[in-house]
């Protein structure tokens, strides 16, 4: 078991722990503000599908990138035309819509790339061993020998707890999820606010999908590639207790579950199947969620529209 | 008000006190009975979304560069136009019916079970164990009931699981069903590696059913005994939701959990039963597709089935007679959808487009008329 | 000070203002003005249309039709934010807080000028300034959801004061208040006042009116009736304008007929038009049926849980609980009906102690909450009629629909209840037919002990009435009738006996309460008692 402090092991789960994390931090300001948001899984495979396309059409993957956010942004805010302007109905939307967005994105792979994309380099999202900070022993190797957008997650998560809980933003967001009529007879627009932040959540999901495809995939786009990670998110942001914090932690400890595969043949020898690693992370959130179940309070407003 | 919401005990008591959160059980209870509402719209408005849905459909075909009348022949002729596409029809309307009348159970009970995808993963499980390696060992006539009750055994115990963590724990089920799912997947996926393997075959599948445990068919036809079974279940789901005692205590925890615990019911208890009954009739829908069309249990025979079934039971505002229908549709639009694929390489999964739109569509109109409502305080 | 319409330029001016819900026509015609400096009244009826005038005034429902005017100058006001950048607040009956943030954040939230950053310091600084100018106390980093009532109505007018509102609408402020914490907030009203804003009250009890008010207005039916000046006029005329038909009541009433008002103390239960007497002669009370002995729940938020608490109740009488509310009557019922399992004590029904986590034995619970507790609202009439009672209409597991059916209807005939059909959902249902279905269901399982907590709440007099009498009679019957109840007058008015509930124990019990009536009022808010009360 010695493989579990190897840095390897520590660097490859934080590095799988950034898509689910991009996405996390969104839905625990979409959530917080009242919209849960169960077509995370769509989003997050539009912007899959949005960096894998655009990338292909420029030849470069930060473009790529970029588009994914656009993309997932569009559609967040489609989403929240729906739940937040239209007061639908969180749930049922939601299933709806990752209904659409796997059928619409598996068409327009096929549609648009009849002979498959063409994946670019992926180098820009590469791994960058940062200087000075990346010569140190084990930390430097797990923390600072990464990819940029672990890199910007370093700066992303404090900035989101700051935002939370120290801005005027943030706590319009808190109390537009905790008391949504509260909040409207108090004279704040609380679709306006809803409708930001499903921006937001749409843009980040949107990042965290285009991070499964061109850093965890290295370019290649398959149908349904999010493969039930959005649902993943959901669970964390929730026994997370809506922490950006413990939303981190919660992230590279999915990270470290699916890290596991890859030093399962060292230490097990190959004689565990795939299938036990590939649930592992959906294991480990089961076994949080009876762990925190009872503890944790919702935003008092989650997931009710607003009638007023 | 909000002071008494905040119930601090937290003991490890029996059922009364566990209640531990009066309100958060009001408020998804609240959203069930704004879910039986929401779709509880007349039939125009239902049948004005379908078709918006399949002329976008249609558009869609258009740009994937087939045309609208290919598109209306196909289909035609893969739903009612002719045998085959009646058949087809029906095949892929079986397992659909059964997952939609399986989460009605647990909806309207105000569960919100949406891991009707993992109790059918976990449901082929049974089958197959039943029917590969169980049925050599039995009488003959018993093989396939004893498949299918084990199937709906497994059911029954994946969605228990998420009841009793529930009730025991608090933990939601919407979170702890959506997770069950992708566990149930990749059991799937390890039984048929591992375990079930069939050691003659190259691939990741089991060995076959053995024939007497196979669902009988329709004559020649490759239509099973399945749309037979998920018929009964619509019968039966309605039958227990208004004919019985259980099926009105299911009921009324589901709109009022509290209301009910001062009538006495138990609520837990209730819990456990309602994701019992459904867990063990979504379970229905994996044995069908292993011992009636597959027949044996293979990865990814499930092209996620358990989200159409909630897609057809919001439709139909939660009642089993009108799922039966909605069922039938969306049997028609994948039976199109992929004779369209067959046909003019327009890709099937067009088919989720089209079975999405409409409740996005209806559930904003819902949200919509309800706001208006509330505004003009005719609620 | 002067009186209202003497030529003063009014700060706010309404002219015509119609506001109406589907068919119903909330508020018709209204003419209505408020006078800077004042404290003004606005009076009337359950139903009358106060609260819904104040929410057009406020921007929650929007005017239909009509004028508003502050200052002389007209505007608009479709929204609360409108509301609110015109110098109007409103404290809402049911408060709009969020139980979740500290008092600081609320501030900040509704404040206009709050920077981007919200920094905790400054923050706090401003509450401490704002309500050491207001001389009240509040802590900025408490969180709402643990503040008293009080409190928390304090720190809706500190926030309405930091917005610089001319205008402050207050919906029944002392509804929720102990009787303690009246005083204080009619002082700093009428500081608010003093400052030169307008302060408009919206009660039903005469008393504060007459202690605060410069002006009042009369509401009846959606219409504003009269408007006089508080110092020249007295509680007769104005429960005259408030209840004209109240003289015609008392003469149809069997029982004698209602006094005319002597002082303004006992003219504030008029508002509630008990009218029907209901006592009969004092029959001698039978053998104890229910006893509750020493009972504890912890305390929580806004409710003091029950410490200790002992009563008796006896056959064929109905013992009258009265109290403020939020002084563990609640938690009372839930421990009766099963619900919650009490840290400590027992309770023993018609000689049987209650089974842990069910319902007391021979026991039937009406609860406090219609829509929440008692009623599922989606259910049909005859499905929510025979819960308590399944295996009455079930065979085999399989629900007998005629014989429910045919028993709901015996009952929506027995009781005059109003309704569509047995089979329509009881959301349908007005509060008072709603009310009576429930206590029909209650009846119809012949219980030996009947708990039924704010019973009339909400409900108009005849259904009020119909109640009172259907308690009376299963007394009579023998049943013992056990009246939670916060309206003082009310409880005096059907109860044999009389305890009094306060800090989650009896304080205080009477024989008489008729007579009793004003040392049960003290007890009701603690009188003879340490007035600390958290």
């Amino acid at each position: 078991m010695h493989n579990l402090v190897e840095s390897f092991f520590w660097a490859s789960a934080i590095a799988l722990a950034a898509p689910i994390l991009l996405a996390a931090l969104g839905e625990t300001f979409a959530q917080r503000a009242g919209v849960f948001t169960i077509g995370i899984e769509g989003l997050m495979l539009s912007g899959a599908f949005g960096a894998a396309a655009v990338a292909s059409w420029s030849g470069d993957v930060i473009v790529g990138f970029a588009g994914a956010a656009l993309a997932g942004a569009v559609l967040g805010a489609l989403y929240g035309v729906a739940v937040v302007l239209f007061r639908a109905d969180q749930v049922v939307v939601g299933i709806g819509f990752n209904l659409i967005v796997l059928g619409a994105t598996s068409m327009l792979r096929r549609g648009l790339f009849p002979t498959g994309m063409e994946v670019p380099s992926t180098s820009a999202l590469d791994r960058h061993e940062l200087p000075l900070l990346g010569d140190l022993p084990w930390i430097g190797e797990v923390l600072f020998d990464q990819s940029p957008i672990v890199y910007a997650l370093y700066v992303l998560t404090p900035f989101g707890v700051f935002l939370l809980f120290r801005t005027r933003v943030g706590l319009l967001v808190r109390a537009v999820g905790d008391g949504a009529l509260a909040s409207s007879a108090a004279g704040i627009r609380v679709p306006r606010i809803r409708m930001w932040v499903m921006v937001v959540n749409g843009t980040l999901a949107g990042a965290a999908g285009a991070t499964l495809v061109l850093v965890n995939a290295g370019g290649v786009f398959v149908d349904n590639l999010v493969d039930g990670r959005g649902y993943l998110v959901l669970a964390l942001t929730m026994f997370a207790r809506w922490h950006p914090g413990w939303v981190a932690l919660g992230a590279v400890l999915f990270g470290a579950a699916d890290a596991l595969q890859f030093i399962a043949q060292a230490t097990f020898g190959g004689h565990v199947p795939t299938a036990v690693f590939l649930m592992a992370p959906y294991l480990l959130a089961l076994a949080a969620w009876v762990v925190m179940g009872k503890r944790s309070r919702a935003p008092s407003d989650l997931g009710v529209p607003l009638l007023a | 008000m909000t002071q008494r919401e905040t119930d601090t005990r937290s003991g490890t008591e029996v059922e009364p006190s566990r209640a531990p959160d009066p309100v958060r059980g009001g408020d998804r209870a609240r959203s069930v009975e704004r879910l039986a509402r929401l779709f509880d719209r007349p039939w125009p408005s239902i049948i004005a979304a379908f078709v918006v849905s399949l002329g976008i459909g249609l558009l869609l075909v258009v740009l994937a560069g087939g045309t609208a009348a290919e598109a209306v022949d196909v289909a035609y002729r893969s739903t009612v136009g002719s045998q085959q596409g009646m058949i087809d029809s029906l095949v892929y309307t079986t397992p659909r019916l059964l997952v939609a009348v399986g989460v009605i159970v647990a909806l309207r009970s105000g569960q919100f079970n949406l891991g009707a995808e993992g109790q059918l993963q976990v449901g082929a499980i049974g089958a197959a164990l039943g029917g590969a390696f169980l049925a050599p060992s039995i009488p003959g006539p018993l093989a396939l009931p004893v498949s299918l009750l084990l199937a709906m055994v497994f059911g029954a115990l994946w969605a228990g699981l998420a009841a009793v963590l529930k009730v025991w724990r608090g933990c939601d089920e919407l979170i702890t069903t959506l997770l069950l799912n992708f566990i149930a997947i990749y059991l799937v996926q390890l039984m048929v590696q591992g375990a079930m393997k069939d050691p003659s075959s190259t691939f990741n599948q089991s060995k076959r059913v053995i024939a007497v445990a196979e669902l009988p068919r329709f004559g020649f036809t490759r239509l099973h005994y399945g749309i037979v079974i998920a018929v009964a279940c619509v019968v039966l789901v309605w039958f227990l939701l208004d004919r019985t005692a259980l099926g009105l205590r299911l009921r009324s925890v589901g709109y009022n959990p509290v209301a009910s615990r001062y009538q006495q019911l138990r609520v837990g208890r209730l819990t456990v039963a309602a994701m019992l009954i459904s867990g063990a009739v979504c379970a229905l829908a994996g044995a069908g597709e292993t011992l009636g069309v597959q027949f044996r249990l293979i990865q990814g025979f499930s092209s996620g089935f358990g989200f159409e079934g909630l897609a057809i039971a919001f439709l139909a505002s939660l009642r089993p007679g009108r799922a039966l229908v909605i069922a039938l549709i969306f049997g028609g639009i994948f039976s199109t959808a992929t004779r369209l694929q067959q046909e003019l390489g327009v890709t099937a999964s067009l088919a989720y487009v089209v079975e999405g739109l409409p409740i996005v569509l209806l559930a904003c109109a819902a949200g919509a008329q309800a706001l208006r409502a509330q505004r003009k305080g005719i609620a | 000070m002067s009186g209202p319409n003497d030529g003063d330029a009014a700060l706010l001016s309404l002219r015509g203002v119609c506001r109406s819900f589907g068919t119903t026509k909330a508020v018709r015609e209204v003419d209505f003005d408020v006078v800077a400096g004042t404290v003004h009244a606005l009076l009337g009826e359950n139903g009358a249309g106060k609260s819904t005038l104040m929410n057009v005034v406020y921007g929650v429902h929007p005017a239909d039709r009509g004028t508003i005017a502050i200052g002389g100058e007209p505007v608009r006001i479709e929204s609360p934010r409108q509301a609110l950048e015109r110098g109007i607040s409103m404290v809402h009956q049911h408060h709009q807080l969020i139980p979740s943030l500290t008092v600081a954040e609320s501030i900040a939230l509704a404040s206009r000028n709050t920077p981007w950053r919200y920094d905790r310091r400054s923050a706090a600084l401003q509450v401490t300034r704002l309500a050491s100018r207001l001389e009240l106390e509040l802590d900025p980093e408490a969180r709402v959801g643990e503040l008293s009532l009080g409190d928390r109505q304090r720190l809706e007018i500190i926030s309405a004061i930091d917005r610089d509102s001319q205008i402050i609408i207050l919906d029944e402020p002392t509804a929720v208040l102990a009787p303690t914490e009246v005083e204080p907030l009619f002082d700093l009203l009428r500081g608010l006042a003093d400052d030169g804003r307008a302060i408009i009250l919206i009660t039903h009890r005469m008393r504060e009116v007459f202690a605060v008010s410069d002006a009042i207005s009369v509401m009846r039916k959606g219409e504003l009736v009269a408007t006089l000046a508080t110092s020249a006029t007295d509680p007769n005329q104005v429960l005259d304008l408030v209840i004209p038909q109240r003289h015609r009541l008392a003469e149809t009433s069997s029982a004698p007929g209602v006094a005319e008002i002597e002082d303004v103390d006992s003219a504030e239960g008029d508002l509630n038009l008990v009218a029907a007497h209901l006592r009969p002669g004092r029959a001698t009370p039978g053998p104890d049926a229910l006893v509750v002995d020493a009972l504890e729940v912890a305390p929580a938020p806004g409710t003091t849980g029950l410490c200790g608490l002992s009563l008796t109740a006896r056959q064929g009488e109905i013992l009258g609980v009265i109290g403020v509310e939020g002084n563990g009557q609640h938690e009372l019922v839930e421990v009766l009906a099963g619900i919650r399992i009490a840290d400590g004590g027992h309770v023993v029904a018609c000689g049987e102690p209650q089974t842990r986590g069910r319902l007391a034995p021979h026991t039937a619970v009406v609860p406090e909450d219609r829509h929440r507790e008692a009623l599922v609202l989606d259910l049909s009439s005859e499905e929510n009629l025979v819960l308590p009672m399944l295996d009455r209409y079930s065979s085999v597991g399989l629900l007998s629909r005629s014989r429910m059916r045919a028993d709901t209807r015996a009952v929506i005939e027995d009781y005059a209840v109003v309704t569509a059909s047995a089979t329509a959902p009881t959301r349908s249902m007005s509060g008072g037919n709603q009310q009576k279905l429930v206590l029909a269901r209650a009846l119809a399982q012949s219980p030996k002990v009947l708990v039924v907590s704010q019973a009339t709440r909400g409900l108009d007099p005849g259904a009020t009435a119909e109640v009172l009498r259907r308690l009376r009679d299963a007394a009579n019957a023998g049943t013992a009738v056990v009246f939670i109840g916060s309206d003082l007058d009310e409880v005096v008015e059907i109860a044999d006996r009389a305890v009094v509930m306060y800090g989650g124990r009896i304080v205080g019990e009477s024989a008489d309460p008729d007579a009793s009536r004003d040392v049960l009022a003290g007890l009701m808010v603690g009188a003879d008692r340490d007035p600390a009360r958290d």
